[in-house]
């Protein structure tokens, strides 16, 4: 009998592998590689930001308001401590994107306020600035993109059945994903004050 | 059992790219793909030659998309997507470069890979788009303007000298299986017999959602289990067996991996580069 039964269970254990916890694995390397080129492309970002304000600072030295936000922003970002670590503490995650939402807010209001100054765009400086940072902007937009792509395929191993048994088996959580948040803000253009300020 | 046939229909569905309004991705047999027929016959021949000789060179490889529009996406959006799926430039080494071109929208787009973003960066990218080809395609000069273009590109990399790629390695997750289950069997003792007949019901469940050479590795391991704990099994022959059917796995396994490798050379594109237009 109990021959019968170890039989059966090495006849019926190979199917372990079906469970999805080699694939869970997998995904989940996947994700943490995506989230480290996330984190690379928004530190390449953050670290454009002094020259951009230096060669405005020339031009539009009036904009104190408006460089300052950036600067701030910058200082904002740089105090949240960026690692794979972050995608376990949801609020952190939260925390770390509304940061680099501040940052992407504040610089769009900058380049608004630039066309206010024609020999800034010429600039060969600014104008190469300003092709980095669009750069930097698509390449952070591909690595979220990838990012959110590498998490669905997680989520959904770990979720769907059967394979959530081998999750909760080994405490396997899904992961955060991006999301647009305040969408009505996003959705209202931010309005420049031209009037006053010169 | 049933249960897993609307499960796999909802990861079909999931799996699927909801791309029915995008635009469609023409498909790659030349260097340069020109849809809206745009340049002449000529101007395609030679065009095309110029860039079958740039790739022999080795440093560089550029491809050329022409086509209508790329709406409803961006064109970051749209030639991401191209660069992703011609993959153009060596696998590794991710030498490619895509110069994308719609001709209603009069937008361009330089998509850099990997491997070339410290010979040409953005700014780079957006000169080459601003200075060079932007006056020739105000002027309807298509073929100057992707001529000067490549020109440059290749200048620009004869100056720099070797190639480095500094992506990141973002793996993609296969359909792992057997050898690692394998370790996951082992360490399960022989005392773990009801916890381990828990286990493998479960996992036969689990069976039928996963792809099919995991059968060919539930065939090893009940010989090599059998082998282990009932003796009377005929040690020399379970291993024999053992040992052929995973083999055959493995071969299956990369065998299945190399069929599903990329469309050209597998160089890979990060987003980096620059976008521009001559509408204005």
């Amino acid at each position: 009998m109990k021959k019968i039964i170890v039989l059966l269970s090495f006849l019926l254990m190979p199917f372990l592998t079906g469970c999805g916890y080699n694939t869970m694995q997998s995904n989940d390397e996947g994700v943490n590689a995506a989230w480290s080129e996330v984190l690379n492309q928004y530190q390449r970002r953050a670290d454009l930001i002094p020259n951009l304000v230096n060669v405005v600072k020339g031009y539009a030295a009036h904009e104190k308001d408006t460089l300052m936000a950036v600067t701030e922003a910058r200082a904002s970002v740089g105090s949240i401590k960026a690692t794979p670590e972050l995608l376990n503490d949801p609020q952190a995650f939260a925390k770390f994107q509304a940061a680099q939402s501040g940052m992407t807010s504040a610089l769009s209001r900058l380049m608004v306020v630039v066309e206010k100054y024609p020999d800034l765009k010429a600039n060969q400086n600014f104008r190469d600035l300003q092709a980095q940072l669009e750069g930097t902007e698509n390449r952070i937009a591909v690595a979220r993109n990838r990012y959110i792509k590498a998490v669905q395929e997680y989520n959904v191993t770990v979720r769907s059945f059967p394979s959530n048994l081998t999750a909760m088996l080994f405490g396997m959580k899904t992961k955060p994903n991006f999301t647009v948040e305040n969408e009505k803000a996003i959705s209202t253009a931010p309005t420049v004050d031209f009037g006053g300020k010169k | 059992m049933l249960c897993w046939i609307p499960l796999a229909v909802l990861l079909f569905v999931v799996g699927q790219a909801k791309s029915d309004d995008l635009q469609s991705i023409p498909e790659f047999n030349s260097y340069l793909v020109d849809t809206s027929v745009w340049l002449s016959s000529q101007e395609n021949l030679a065009l095309r030659q110029k860039l079958e000789e740039v790739k022999s060179a080795g440093k560089v490889h550029i491809a050329v998309l022409i086509i209508d529009s790329t709406k409803p996406e961006a064109i970051e959006q749209y030639s991401i997507r191209v660069a992703e799926k011609w993959k153009v430039g060596k696998k590794g080494v991710d030498n490619g470069i895509l110069i994308l071109i719609a001709k209603q929208d009069k937008r361009i787009r330089i998509d850099v890979g990997y491997g070339l973003e410290g010979v040409i960066p953005d700014a780079i990218a957006n000169r080459i788009i601003t200075d060079d080809m932007k006056p020739l395609l105000k002027g309807g000069k298509t073929y100057d303007a992707l001529n000067i273009a490549v020109d440059r590109i290749v200048w620009y990399v004869q100056k720099e000298g070797s190639v480095q790629s500094e992506k990141v390695e973002a793996p993609v997750a296969k359909k792992d299986g057997g050898l690692t289950g394998i370790d996951a069997i082992d360490s399960l003792s022989g005392g773990a017999l009801v916890f381990a007949l828990i286990l493998a019901f479960i996992s036969m469940i689990c069976f039928f959602i996963e792809t099919g050479w995991a059968i060919l590795v539930g065939v090893v391991v009940p010989f090599l289990g059998g082998a282990i704990f009932i003796p009377a099994l005929g040690f020399a022959t379970a291993v024999t067996i053992a040992i052929g059917a995973l083999v055959l796995a493995i071969i299956l396994r990369f065998g299945l991996s190399i069929g599903s490798s990329a469309i050209l050379d597998g160089g890979d594109f990060g987003g980096g580069g620059s976008s521009g237009g001559w509408g204005d």
